[in-house]
């Protein structure tokens, strides 16, 4: 077997252990825990073979689709899941399906690490409230970001680097001395659970209505297979019929354009109403475009690091705005105090539809105040500050983590799997770059759009149907891709044969002349159905999919 | 009358764990969501039934309009997926008339006079009496999850638990 290095092991713990404390951004760092791609072509680099590893994080990739952490934790983290099987099976020799074998167990246990670090962080939450009463912001940095981000590293290097280091030379002893049914049982697991990740990915960005597009693609990319259509080709058919599919159902969306009308006015209105309001107050009271600009990269850089379960995304939010307070407020400390305190309460959203247009708004309702204030005259009441950002936080989240998470970055995921299954670092490439720069841009639109409007700006980035319309598209496109991957990827079949008089008969290509690839379809369609009926138990499925495929695949059934 | 298919007490209402996780379980479903200020807040009121996917229908109501519309037969078999914001109003609402057969208990963040039973829930020794009566005079299950891949708490081991005194 290969050897895995002191160096190697070294570097793919660090890996993990910055992409766990999510110091390198909202969005990629989000991106990194959630997929495998992005972390299999790291581990490739690191191991000096990165087609072959892209073609085993692709496999994990499958299982894992549909995965995200809304309030925080995982069922299961992929990152760790990734950095710890690759290796292993690039140093071992097992197959991609086998490695799924060391994935699963990895990623659940990996799970804990994640709850105990939000733990850690509820008490460093304590100590930045003592820093903000002293009005301390080398200190606060020092703990909202720099300290938690220390300790989520010393938390996952240690394990990720035994279990690198010293997991490759048990696991590989330990495939020398199973039987090869355990050993085919395995790959039997492997090639199903893929079916788990699409059948998620369904439940989570499909709706019923939607699901003839999934079977489409899917017969469709059966029927070409042998083709060998580049992925990209599937992409563009995918985007005309989800194109078609949305011109038709919102047909007056398209005809009479109301909402942009709405935008101008109304900016135009708050435009007015700030210049007045420079006119007659003091001048460098103010919000620039710089302080924008600044507030939303810190916000983007830090949305996670110091999340706990007390506060959980607070402590980023006031250190994202504590340079602009202290500007607004720099003539008055006791404002600036109670500034930083009421921005260190219990705040939690989806980090870019949720926070950027939140914290456009709050800027511009402390502005106001800090103008008022200054001038003398009655301040706007800081209970509407707060009582904003908790009213938005709710709803905003729930349609950021459906679009950008759920659909937006399995959706790149999905374009870019075939890449990746044939050993390509596009696989990697395409939607570790494209997924933090379209989020990062549009995101930046959102906060300017909250300060320019104030609540108003909801209203426009929520209302009419041109936002329902987009959702749907691009939620008819991923279902699209995953019937394309399903036809492609879940590989469920039977080797069971007999004798009748003399004649031999083989069970799988009876099937695939009833219907081809109907096994993989079946089993998503289950999963998916069993989702939609009780509820999204992901965990129990997988335990379940393991138990099953094990024991069909021991005694030969598959 | 409605068809209850879920209740959930959580403070910040609709967010990605119900849109992304709980709601698939339930699809056709629509939200309803129980809570006196938001009713008579309408800038809000909008905020969530804008903020809801295609395909999901989000509604929010008064404890006295919720009772008012589970009385309509027009409204028979509506599927809804009933949200609170606190279990105050749950109480009301049950006490009020409408059967809620399982209560969820997703989200009750931390305040000073709090303690924290799960890493969601943070309960004061009123919210857990009122929960336990609800349990016991009611019939309802109570349980404390956050998403379905959560652990599930019953009411039973966190009186027995957090407030003994309660039993």
């Amino acid at each position: 077997m290969g050897q895995i290095t002191v160096l190697q092991a070294a570097l793919i713990a660090a890996w993990v252990a910055v992409v766990e404390s999510r110091i390198i951004g909202y969005t990629l760092s989000g991106f990194l825990r959630f997929t495998a791609v992005g972390t299999g072509f790291v581990v490739g680099l690191i191991m000096g073979n990165v087609p072959q590893a892209m073609v085993i994080a692709a496999t994990i990739q499958l299982v894992y689709m549909g995965i995200i952490a809304p309030g925080g934790t995982t069922p299961s983290e992929t990152v760790v899941a990734t950095a710890v099987a690759v290796p292993v099976a690039l140093a071992s020799g097992m197959t991609p399906e086998q490695s799924i074998a060391v994935a699963v167990p990895v990623g659940l246990l990996a799970a804990y690490l994640v709850s105990f670090r939000f733990f850690i962080n509820s008490l460093i939450t304590h100590w930045v409230d003592r820093l903000a009463e002293e009005l301390n912001d080398r200190g606060i940095t020092f703990a909202s970001v720099v300290l938690t981000t220390i300790i989520t590293m010393v938390l996952f290097f240690p394990s990720v680097f035994v279990a690198v280091y010293y997991g490759a030379p048990l696991i590989d002893s330990f495939l020398k001395t199973i039987p090869q049914s355990v050993l085919h049982a395995l790959t039997v697991v492997g090639g199903s659970l893929p079916a788990l990740g699409i059948a998620l990915t369904l439940a989570v960005i499909g709706r019923r209505e939607l699901m003839v597009f999934y079977l489409l693609a899917y017969f469709v990319s059966l029927i070409l297979k042998p083709l060998n259509v580049n992925a990209l080709i599937y992409a563009i058919f995918g985007g005309i019929a989800a194109y078609i599919y949305v011109i038709l159902y919102y047909k007056n969306v398209f005809e009479n354009d109301t909402n942009a009308d709405y935008e101008t006015k109304n900016s135009e209105d708050n435009d007015t109403r700030r210049k007045m309001d420079t006119t007659i107050s003091n001048s460098d009271i103010k919000v620039t475009e710089k302080d924008l600009k600044s507030t939303w990269f810190r916000w983007w850089l830090t949305t996670e690091v110091p999340h706990s379960f007390e506060r959980l995304q607070a402590l980023a939010f006031q250190w994202s705005i504590m340079p602009v307070l202290r500007k607004l407020y720099k003539n008055n400390l006791n404002e600036l105090k109670e500034a930083y305190k009421r921005h260190l309460v219990f705040f939690n959203t989806q980090g870019t539809w949720g926070g950027a247009p939140i914290l456009g708004i709050t800027l511009s309702l402390e502005e106001q105040r800090a103008r008022a204030i200054a001038d003398g005259k009655e301040a706007p009441d800081p209970n509407i500050i707060n009582a904003t950002k908790v009213g938005l936080m709710g709803p905003l989240a729930g349609i950021g983590d459906s679009v950008e998470w759920s659909t937006i970055m399995y959706l790149l995921i999905a374009i870019a799997l075939p890449w990746a299954k044939s050993g390509s670092a596009m696989g990697a490439l395409f939607p570790l770059i494209l997924f933090p720069v379209i989020t990062y841009t549009y995101g930046y639109y959102f906060l300017r759009l909250g300060y320019r409007l104030g609540r108003e700006s909801v209203n426009v980035l929520l209302g009419g149907e041109k936002l329902k319309a987009l959702i749907t598209g691009l939620s008819t496109l991923g279902l699209f891709m995953m019937g394309v991957l399903t036809s492609s990827y879940v590989s469920i079949s039977t080797p069971l044969k007999w004798t009748i008089s003399g004649k031999a008969f083989e069970l799988q290509a009876i099937l695939d002349k009833i219907l081809p690839g109907m096994l993989p379809l079946l089993t998503v369609l289950l999963v998916y159905w069993y989702f939609t009926k009780k509820g999204l138990k992901v965990l129990k499925v997988l335990g379940w999919m393991v138990v099953i495929f094990f024991i069909l695949g021991w005694i030969g059934i598959l | 009358m409605w068809k209850v298919v879920f209740a959930r007490v959580d403070d910040r209402l609709i967010h990605g764990q119900i849109m992304t996780r709980w709601m698939k379980g339930f699809p056709g479903a629509s939200i309803v969501i129980v809570d006196d200020s938001l009713a008579v807040d309408n800038f809000m009121k909008n905020i969530y039934t804008m903020a809801a996917p295609p395909g999901v229908k989000v509604k929010v109501v008064s404890v006295d309009t919720a009772l008012k519309e589970w009385n309509q037969k027009a409204n028979i078999d509506e599927k809804v997926f009933l949200l609170f914001k606190d279990i105050q109003t749950v109480e009301r609402t049950i006490k009020e008339g409408i059967p809620i057969k399982t209560l969820n208990i997703g989200g009750v963040a931390k305040m000073p006079d709090k303690k924290a039973i799960t890493q969601s829930v943070n309960l004061n020794s009123q919210e857990a009496e009122i929960l336990w009566n609800l349990h016991r005079n009611f019939g309802i299950e109570i349980y404390l999850q956050m998403v379905p891949d959560s652990e599930k708490l019953s009411i039973n081991t966190v009186i027995e638990k957090y407030f003994p005194q309660l039993k």
